[in-house]
């Protein structure tokens, strides 16, 4: 198994087909992020204010869209959703 | 990757990591009779219960059940079960008994006194403690080994931390050969239709969403509020989690990725093939991890988010948290921290080899703190009104 450098991450992608990361300290609306995607190197700009634990959008979803965690199915957007938004109970639904 | 780890051989092929005598009070009023026996011989382990005689029909039965499967647990090399009077204790001793498990029972109602129950429990347990701690540990491979996995007070880490980590630690010892048993109907809900995917056919995917089902109509029966609209809880809104959904997702994380063999019901013995099981329990983490323990793991991983002390008497219990406040308040209580998945970006799959080898450890002798301190309790359910 190979490790990479250790590095503080300020955003963990649990799984290469998510659309949301989840902020390992809390963020302010405006900050650059880099992060690790599927192998490759990417950023955000964060739109909101974003506390701790809490989810960021990695990617536009439209309105009706599933939001992916873990590889799966976590809700539905009930807002247009935009790259570096916070994704909460505000704009999301249960799919259920 | 290492492949055997060192135990104790039972007579009915069982291997323990410990070599426990446990003494198990099987009515409320020898609680504290079983008690002094335990404060008085080293090597002994406590099992009490709360409720005895008074139940009957399905909790009578599980009570049987729970009692006699941590008896016959591996880690146990000898048993006493002691009661009120002989058709109370007997028929349990006599069960575990059918295994090969030395045992005893003593009925405080024949011997007449508190100290004579003493005595002879005491009598008892020192030979069988004398026995088998002249018992040698040999190596055996990892397809004996069990372990549960349990969460308790989860926070915003658990997901992305402590869960990932144990689940890849579930792998490893599950494509060593080994068992790994998932309990807590209630924290799976959200998820059983992820879970019901890895069954190895439609029997056992059935099985599950049943058992997901009956748990859910049991709830409102209880008078609990539907546990599908009252989840997540404001707390967990508040640490981020927006569905039921991803918070059941990432307590499943925690038992790796493999078919699901089969569904246990409460205490439940695990078959012999290996692999992973699910086993229908309470949340409470007492109940669940004395469910675990009957069911015949020999070892359990416990991530806490925010911290719970407490562990099995028959199952040493490694407690792990990934975060990193926890870890601060916590130390004491923690036996392995996880945080710097969090804080310095280790990946899963280094933490997750750190957590299989304390697996490994632990399994050869090393103590966690729950058993160093005797923070352990047994819990058995108790399902509706009892009389």
């Amino acid at each position: 198994m190979k490790e990479k450098k250790s590095v503080s991450k300020i955003l963990m992608v649990m799984h290469k087909d998510d659309n949301v990361a989840v902020c390992l300290r809390a963020l302010n609306p405006g900050e650059t992020i880099s992060f690790q995607y599927a192998d490759a190197n990417m950023q955000l700009k964060t739109m909101d204010p974003i506390p701790l634990g809490h989810k960021v959008a990695l990617k536009d979803i439209q309105l009706g869209k599933s939001i992916i965690k873990y590889g799966e199915i976590i809700g539905k957007a009930t807002k247009e959703i935009t790259k570096g938004q916070h994704v909460h109970t505000h704009n999301v639904t249960d799919f259920s | 990757m290492k492949t055997e780890f060192l135990g104790y051989q039972r007579k009915d092929g069982g291997i323990g990591i410990r070599n426990y005598v446990a003494v198990i009070s099987a009515m409320d009023t020898v609680n504290p009779i079983a008690g002094k026996i335990v404060d008085l011989v080293k090597g002994t382990v406590l099992i009490t219960d709360l409720f005895g005689r008074k139940l009957a029909g399905f909790n009578h039965e599980i009570r049987f059940r729970s009692l006699v499967g941590l008896g016959q647990n591996p880690n146990v090399g000898a048993a006493i079960v002691i009661s009120l009077h002989r058709p109370s204790a007997m028929p349990i001793a006599e069960a575990i008994g059918k295994n090969g498990t030395d045992v005893e029972f003593i009925a405080f109602q024949e011997l007449g006194s508190t100290l004579k129950c003493i005595e002879h429990g005491m009598r008892f347990a020192v030979k069988m403690v004398k026995k088998l701690s002249d018992q040698k540990r040999q190596s055996f491979p990892l397809t004996n080994l069990k372990i549960g996995v349990e969460c308790g007070g989860s926070d915003f880490s658990s997901g992305i931390s402590g869960n990932p980590a144990v689940g890849n630690a579930s792998d490893r010892l599950l494509e060593s050969g080994g068992t790994v048993l998932l309990s807590e109907t209630p924290e799976i809900i959200g998820a059983e239709h992820v879970l019901a995917k890895r069954a190895v056919n439609s029997r056992v995917a059935k099985k599950l969403l049943n058992t997901v089902k009956k748990m859910e109509a049991l709830a409102i029966k209880a008078g609990f509020s539907d546990i599908r609209s009252s989840n997540p809880s404001a707390d967990n809104i508040k640490g981020g989690l927006t569905t039921l959904a991803e918070k059941s997702l990432g307590a499943i994380l925690k038992a790796g990725t493999k078919p699901l063999i089969d569904v246990l019901d409460y205490a439940e013995p695990l078959p012999t093939q290996p692999g992973f099981y699910f086993m229908h329990t309470a949340a409470p983490a007492c109940e669940s991890l004395t469910g675990l323990a009957a069911g015949g793991v020999q070892l359990v991983v416990f991530n806490t988010g925010l911290g719970n002390p407490i562990a099995n008497p028959v199952t040493p219990t490694i407690k792990v948290t990934g975060n990193p406040h926890t870890v601060k308040k916590s130390t004491d209580d923690l036996d392995l921290d996880l945080s710097a998945i969090i804080t310095k970006g280790l990946s899963i799959e280094k933490a997750g080899k750190t957590v299989f080898e304390e697996i490994l450890k632990v399994a050869n002798g090393k103590m966690t703190f729950s058993e160093i301190v005797e923070l352990t309790q047994s819990t058995i359910s108790v399902v509706g009104p009892s009389v």
